[in-house]
């Protein structure tokens, strides 16, 4: 897939005159540059992150290490996930990016998002969500993505999550490893019959 | 526009469809069966994964406030996905009352009734007891749990022949072991005769004549045509008509009531009833960590329904309680989980979160009960004709999910577990507020009831004020089963399917049509 189809498209149907007299009417709210719906709808965030899914891939990265953390564990196949636009954080994957960013940077930290001990990038997150409304929204969004990628396999279908012992698709190990052998030391009695209720 | 000629419309091919057009193929019916989904060679077709794109692809949902209800489009319905665990409701079930003490089942129709045709839809199914040395460990762990409070518990049946154990059940069998109705129905149905189509969209359902002009009864094929059901071939957007003297709802308890409700202009008689009286066997999913005592489970091995159920409570509080086995992307995907008592932030991701994770797969046990809820849930035609689905949660409701709770809890307690706090999520990952019930045993839609005041079909699924226009799938089950319903769907089906072959039959003489 091209990087291009990354870059979230201008809005459809509005013109530069419209958008202006748009931005100029809302100016309260963005003079603030925290109310998040509006800085989504507007494509109000810097334009790397418009125009570099790698600066987007990199940062996710990060945002994923810090949401499941795990040793010897490359992200980079999350954070790709995130962008994918079959998706529904497909679309506001850039401004996530970008929101880390200048929460980083907000913080007076001279490192980037992706390059700050975990347990900053962890506060920054809580900080985020703790921001309540449409903010949280999309970091628990993310929140969840990022769980279900890593746990169930998405990024290597075939492989499964090693960190949680999921061996992905059936590898033919036999009967006997799914049951115990002495299982009537576990069984009591029943009251069915033939396992139906009466 | 395209128009099709047939005697007998199966709309659906899950299993409330399946029986009647195997049993009137087989009595020499001329029958087609409609699905929407699309076609499915298990060998084919079904994967060992858990991308949502395959997953998406046939198993859909409708929600909202308060009940979340999955269904699956595709040749056979829900019987490629389900766990396989076939059980009879219990007699209890079919004794349940409305709040003014009216019985939810048509009168003199109770288990006695459906235990024949629970025979034969075991038989059609190879529906057997999971045998002792082939219980899954978690299964096997939760029945000792219950032993050790000195609670009974069962093993369960199955529609199941040489399970090979992969753990993939509900993104579907690879390796025909699972009994759904692709196996057995559906190329028995066409052997005998009777044809399917796959991706075609009913869109309503039309008088095709005076609907109450033509005998009720008779050789099907010397009645005249009394509906005109408008349907598009999806991947084409090809409008067609069929045309036909008897048509049967069989598209599941979402499908058909959406038919019903999309075709109320056209069949002004039909009960206002569609859509009301959804029961939703109250589902209450809890989870707990093992105790030391208690040996490993494994929630990825072996088949997905971990083979044990209890009825210890049945009596005593209308529910059963059985273990679950999610899979890692149905765990994450329905909630946000912590241990109790945790105390580092954050909680639910991270690396508590992780720690969690990690140990799931060998100490985390899902306890699941159904219970016989009334039927509170409700379906309404959106805009675009879109489903949604919404729930009356009364005091009653709420005091049931509340005891139920602490009944399971109780049980991880005395087992000396560590208890899971579950936020449980909507589909964007959102927290649900409020009581909250997710499904796939929906049932109800189409009730089936002694008069149109009640429900929406009588107790031979013929709907009220419609002759000749049938429902035969879960739709017309009036109750909540405190158990799966796959099986009290085929049975009902089986029982539905008789009536038509002896109203329908060609092979009857102008005497019997009279009568």
């Amino acid at each position: 897939m091209a990087d291009s189809q990354y870059i979230p498209a201008a809005p459809a149907g509005i013109s530069r005159r419209r958008a202006v007299s748009q931005l100029a009417a809302l100016g309260a709210c963005l003079a603030g540059a925290a109310c998040t719906p509006l800085r989504i709808v507007m494509h109000l965030y810097p334009e790397d992150f418009k125009s570099d899914p790698e600066l987007v891939r990199r940062v996710l990265a990060g945002f994923a290490d810090a949401v499941v953390p795990l040793e010897d564990w490359d992200h980079s196949g999350t954070a790709a996930t995130y962008m994918d636009p079959r998706f529904p954080l497909g679309k506001y994957a850039p401004f996530l990016a970008s929101d880390l960013t200048r929460r980083a940077y907000a913080r007076g930290r001279r490192e980037p998002f992706e390059s700050l001990p975990r347990a900053v990038r962890t506060e920054i997150i809580q900080e985020a969500l703790a921001a309540g409304g449409v903010t949280a929204q999309l970091y628990g969004g993310a929140i969840f993505l990022t769980q279900i990628v890593v746990y169930a396999g998405l990024c290597h279908d075939e492989g499964g999550c090693s960190a949680i012992g999921f061996d992905g698709p059936y590898q033919f190990k036999g009967l006997a490893a799914t049951t115990y052998p002495n299982a009537t030391d576990f069984l009591g009695s029943g009251i069915g019959v033939n396992g139906h209720p009466a | 526009m395209r128009t099709i000629d047939t005697d007998v419309l199966v709309i659906g091919t899950g299993f409330g469809a399946a029986a009647p057009a195997l049993r009137l193929a087989e009595a020499g019916v001329r029958v087609h069966m409609l699905e929407r989904g699309p076609w499915i060679e298990p060998n084919r077709d079904f994967r060992q994964t858990q991308d949502p794109d395959y997953l998406l692809k046939y198993l859909k949902g409708t929600s909202g406030d308060g009940l979340n209800l999955t269904y699956a489009e595709a040749l056979g319905g829900g019987s490629g996905f389900y766990e396989m665990v076939s059980l009879r409701a219990p007699s209890a079930a079919f004794e349940q009352v409305d709040q003014n003490g009216a019985r939810l089942w048509p009168s003199e129709i109770d288990r006695s009734v459906f235990d024949p045709y629970y025979d034969r839809a075991e038989r059609m199914l190879s529906v057997e007891q999971i045998a002792e040395d082939r219980v899954p460990k978690t299964g096997l762990v939760f029945a000792k749990m219950m032993r050790n409070l000195g609670y009974s518990c069962d093993r369960a049946p199955y529609a199941v022949r040489n399970c090979v154990g992969s753990g993939y059940c509900v993104t579907g069998c690879l390796y025909g072991a699972k009994q759904s109705l692709l196996l057995n129905y559906l190329p028995q149905a066409t052997s005998a005769g009777a044809t399917i189509e796959t991706d075609i969209e009913v869109e309503r359902i039309v008088p095709a004549m005076n609907v109450f002009d033509a005998p009720r009864a008779g050789p099907v094929h010397e009645l005249p045509v009394r509906y005109d059901v408008e349907a598009v071939h999806r991947p084409s957007d090809e409008r067609r008509c069929y045309r036909a003297r008897v048509v049967i709802l069989g598209g599941g308890t979402v499908g058909s009531a959406a038919i019903l409700m999309r075709s109320r202009e056209a069949l002004p008689h039909v009960s206002d009833h569609v859509g009301r009286n959804v029961a939703f066997n109250g589902g209450v999913k809890t989870a707990a960590m093992l105790g030391p005592s208690l040996p490993d489970g494994d929630l990825f091995c072996g088949q997905s329904h971990p083979g044990m159920i209890s009825y210890e409570f049945l009596k005593s509080h209308g529910i059963t309680i059985a273990a679950g086995k999610p899979l890692p992307i149905q765990l994450v995907a329905s909630a946000r989980i912590r241990l109790k008592g945790e105390t580092r932030s954050p909680d639910y991701w991270g690396e508590a979160n992780v720690e969690l994770m990690r140990r799931v797969r060998h100490r985390m046990m899902v306890l699941v009960a159904f219970g016989m809820t009334p039927p509170l849930g409700r379906l309404e035609l959106g805009s675009g004709g879109r489903v949604t689905a919404s729930l009356q949660a009364t005091d009653e409701l709420k005091r049931y999910y509340d005891e139920t709770k602490a009944l399971i809890h109780g049980i991880f307690e005395r087992n000396n577990c560590d208890l899971v706090e579950a936020e449980f999520l909507d589909g964007k990952g959102q927290p649900k507020e409020g009581l909250n019930f997710s499904t796939a045993h929906q049932v109800g839609s189409c009730r089936m009831a002694d008069s149109d005041r009640q429900g929406v079909v009588d107790r031979e699924g013929e709907v009220f004020g419609c002759p000749g226009l049938f429902v035969t799938d879960g739709a017309a089950i009036p109750s909540s089963l405190a158990v799966n319903t796959s099986l009290t769907i085929l049975a009902n089906a089986e029982r539905l399917a008789d009536g038509l072959v002896e109203r329908f039959r060609p092979d009857q003489g102008p005497i019997a049509a009279l009568q």
